[in-house]
């Protein structure tokens, strides 16, 4: 996307590590809709979802509240944390970065960008798709630098 | 930034809706470990399957009773554990209670201080695996390096019942010199 406007947004009251952690990717067109909806969720959710992401940069290990496809060449990169609300099945969908591969090549950053509702098990592959291009958009990578810097 | 507060210090409500998220974890991953599904589950606690699922999901209202009542569904055991992490003003949220759980199974399980006891007299020839460090400086280590000092001593020996070890086992805490 030419001028596109990619900005990466901190999620506030997660503790500094020097091992993971966790951001939102937007964009000036609003079609990254993660950090918004994460925004908006009612109290309990998004104590959940912060719970997990806590227990993600903790270096826990929970497929039922978040994982990746690492055996999946197509969505190596890509992540997901997962909860559910009223019935619903949420999805937070994102990539896995190693930002700082001079200064602290152990350090992970999963950027989340997208937020979808499944309705069965399958996993509709658009996100996982959308998320290794964005990995791969200089502008996105130029947007984790300037908060990363290494 | 780094000066942030954790998002549990924000309100009790948030404090302890992280709490009972580690214990839907423990019990979560339990009944993984068991094979217990949640039909088997609410039949075990005399509950609907809808209303597991809804604790199990919206966890923030648990009470510890029934946080007993679904630990002893899935055969375990809970203890409520008082820390001191240095982090005063809570930059880094709770410890994880699986952290806990893991230096516990590491030293043996010890139901009581005479087995701590007799652990302790092992240091001399014992080099174990240390946890990661914490941005403290603070560890809460599996095992110790003989020339580390305990900073907490303070511990009265008293024997544990066998409904619960004592909370103070795990608030011990030593320090690299």
């Amino acid at each position: 996307m030419k001028g596109a406007q990619y900005s990466i947004a901190l999620v506030d009251g997660l503790a500094p590590s020097d091992y993971r952690d966790v951001v939102f990717l937007t964009h000036d067109d609003g079609n990254l809709d993660a950090a918004n909806v994460f925004d908006c969720l009612e109290d309990n959710p998004r104590r959940t979802v912060l719970a997990r992401f806590d227990y993600w940069k903790a270096g826990g290990m929970q497929d039922r509240y978040f994982h990746g496809w690492p055996s999946d060449r197509r969505f190596k990169n890509c992540f997901t944390f997962k909860w559910n609300h009223r019935r619903t099945m949420h999805r937070f969908y994102g990539f896995l970065c190693h930002p700082k591969q001079n200064t602290r090549p152990r350090f992970q950053l999963c950027v989340l960008h997208s937020h979808a509702t499944k309705h069965d098990w399958n996993t509709d592959t658009s996100f996982l798709t959308l998320a290794e291009s964005l990995k791969a958009t200089p502008t996105v990578l130029g947007a984790i630098k300037n908060l990363f810097p290494d | 930034m780094e000066n942030q507060t954790h998002w549990t210090e924000r309100s009790k409500a948030d404090f302890q809706h992280r709490l009972v998220a580690d214990f839907v974890n423990f019990i979560e991953t339990t009944m993984e470990v068991e094979n217990i599904n949640q039909a088997m589950l609410a039949a075990r606690l005399r509950v609907s399957e809808g209303r597991v699922s809804q604790v199990l999901n919206n966890p923030g209202n648990l009470t510890l009773k029934k946080m007993i009542e679904y630990a002893r569904a899935v055969g375990r055991k809970i203890s409520i554990v008082g820390y001191d992490d240095g982090d005063i003003a809570n930059t880094q949220g709770p410890i994880h209670a699986d952290i806990f759980g893991k230096c516990w199974e590491r030293l043996g399980k010890p139901n009581d201080f005479f087995a701590l006891d007799g652990f302790d007299q092992q240091l001399g020839s014992a080099t174990l695996p240390q946890f990661n460090r914490f941005d403290g400086g603070r560890l809460m280590l599996v095992g110790l390096e003989p020339e580390l000092k305990s900073d907490n001593s303070a511990q009265s020996k008293r024997a544990a019942t066998d409904a619960s070890l004592d909370a103070s086992f795990f608030e011990q805490e030593y320090r690299y010199g």
